[in-house]
């Protein structure tokens, strides 16, 4: 009775073959073996070790190249900040290299600078306190931050030393200059966590805005008595600024919001209801040590 | 190849057993023969034999064999040092501590060649293996990393394929790769 054929690749017994007709056999070679082995071994090395690994010779540079090792990578180290817009706009530029790898050396490198959004804008600037900011990215792997900048307005304004926790994908594909489709207004109730679009003023592009929906001034929030789901107007507030400000607090209409405000309070737009566990405790990290004026 | 008339091969020697295991296992254990491509014959426990997924369907197809087994793809060199390893592995199957497994499996490679690592794959994957195809793969990994090209080309034996143009070409590309090589 044979020995049960097993998954060895035919190149290796080949190999082994012809070792054994020559009698003497030649220092193993990595090449020569099985290759779900070496595709493993591969999968084990690091970005920096498959690069590496891709100087070796041509069959291993091949190899290192393929799109399925760097996933992975990609996604363990980038998967985070990276969204739909960003591999957008790297097809966009890149048409003719389209592979993980080059995009993933490109992120590293510094070299592609990536949309994605920016908490905390202008880090430990008050006006921007609990907001999220549309920004083109680049990486510097030197010091483990990014460089931000902002698109530009009256001024163009670039951040430097962004640490990763800042970061993250766009979660809608609404541009930072165009006025989010709110599609919860009907859902919204007190304790909901929100981000609305706030702008300072037309010129300007919208940042997203951390809020909690509140009650009415005479709902006095008895879950059996309480109405305000019920009612046209919808109160936001932003608790980061202190009760009697004039940002502490807007009303939104349920009805027909669109886009409200005026020069002075500026301009309340879009709301995304947050649903996500992750996305609400991602605001109460960033919550500052003391409230604003 | 038919299965003899001969009687299974009983021997009186014990495998030491660890302090823990209990002992009625190793009373008399049977011996399988191996007999590797370069036509060395190994007298193998049952129960390491066993560990090789190959050589366990070919005695579950035919369960009263005895002849000896061939393994044509094996040579003895790297069959012997699996054959250690799987002694070991035996071990913690009766007496499972994954901390001691790890510690026991590390120095296992950490005493072998790159050529020993090179060799025991091929062997490893084809008497199908699985721990030790993950611990040698591991440490191949392991030694790849961080490298210079020029190491991981002297060790496992690989040509240079490029042109000098290309060469260039890869260095430039994968510059930030190389920042933290260790030295050879």
């Amino acid at each position: 009775m044979p020995l049960k054929k097993v998954s060895l690749g035919s190149r290796v017994q080949e190999i082994v073959e012809e070792e054994e007709e020559e009698g003497e056999k030649e220092e193993p070679s990595l090449l020569d073996l099985p290759e779900l082995a070496l595709e493993c071994i591969l999968e084990r090395l690091s970005p920096a070790g498959l690069c590496s690994m891709a100087g070796v010779c041509s069959s291993l540079r091949d190899r290192c190249r393929s799109d399925h090792l760097w996933e992975r990578h990609l996604t363990q180290k980038w998967g985070r900040v990276i969204g739909e817009s960003a591999h957008k706009e790297w097809q966009w530029h890149i048409p003719s290299n389209d592979s993980i790898m080059a995009l993933y050396l490109s992120l590293e490198s510094g070299k592609f600078s990536f949309p994605a959004q920016v908490y905390n804008r202008e880090n430990g600037h008050v006006g921007f306190m609990l907001s999220c900011y549309d920004a083109q990215l680049s990486y510097d792997s030197k010091t483990d931050t990014f460089q931000a900048r902002y698109p530009p307005f009256a001024r163009q304004t670039i951040e430097q030393s962004i640490h990763w926790e800042r970061l993250r994908a766009p979660p809608v594909d609404t541009p930072a200059n165009v006025l989010h489709t709110t599609d919860c207004l009907n859902d919204l109730k007190p304790g909901d966590h929100i981000e609305i679009q706030w702008r300072r003023s037309k010129e300007f592009p919208y940042g997203w805005w951390y809020a909690v929906v509140g009650h009415q001034e005479f709902c006095d929030g008895n879950e059996n008595r309480c109405r305000c789901q019920h009612n046209d107007a919808v109160v936001l507030e932003f608790s980061q600024y202190t009760p009697g400000s004039r940002w502490r607090q807007t009303m939104i209409s349920r009805k027909d919001h669109r886009e409200a405000g005026n020069e002075a309070d500026g301009f309340y737009g879009g709301i995304r209801k947050l649903y996500k566990a992750e996305e609400i405790s991602k605001w109460k990290q960033l919550w500052p040590n003391q409230i604003f004026d | 190849m038919s299965s003899s008339a001969e009687n299974p091969t009983l021997t009186t020697e014990i495998t030491k057993p660890s302090t823990e295991i209990a002992t009625e296992t190793a009373q008399s254990a049977k011996k399988i023969n191996l007999k590797t491509s370069d036509d060395q014959i190994f007298e193998v426990e049952e129960s390491v034999a066993m560990e090789f997924a190959t050589v366990k369907s070919f005695f579950e197809d035919a369960p009263s064999s005895t002849d000896t087994v061939p393994l044509p793809n094996v040579p003895a060199k790297p069959f012997s040092q699996v054959i250690e390893f799987c002694k070991e592995q035996i071990k913690f199957k009766a007496n499972p501590d994954e901390t001691e497994k790890k510690k026991s499996n590390s120095e296992f490679v950490k005493e072998k060649t790159n050529e020993d690592l090179v060799e025991m794959i091929p062997v490893a994957n084809y008497l199908e293996i699985k721990d030790l195809l993950d611990v040698l793969n591991q440490a191949v990994a392991d030694r790849i990393q961080n490298r210079s090209v020029e190491y991981v080309r002297s060790f496992f034996g690989i040509d240079n394929d490029f042109t000098s143009e290309e060469e260039a070409l890869l260095r430039e590309e994968h510059a930030w790769a190389f920042e933290d090589v260790d030295e050879d």
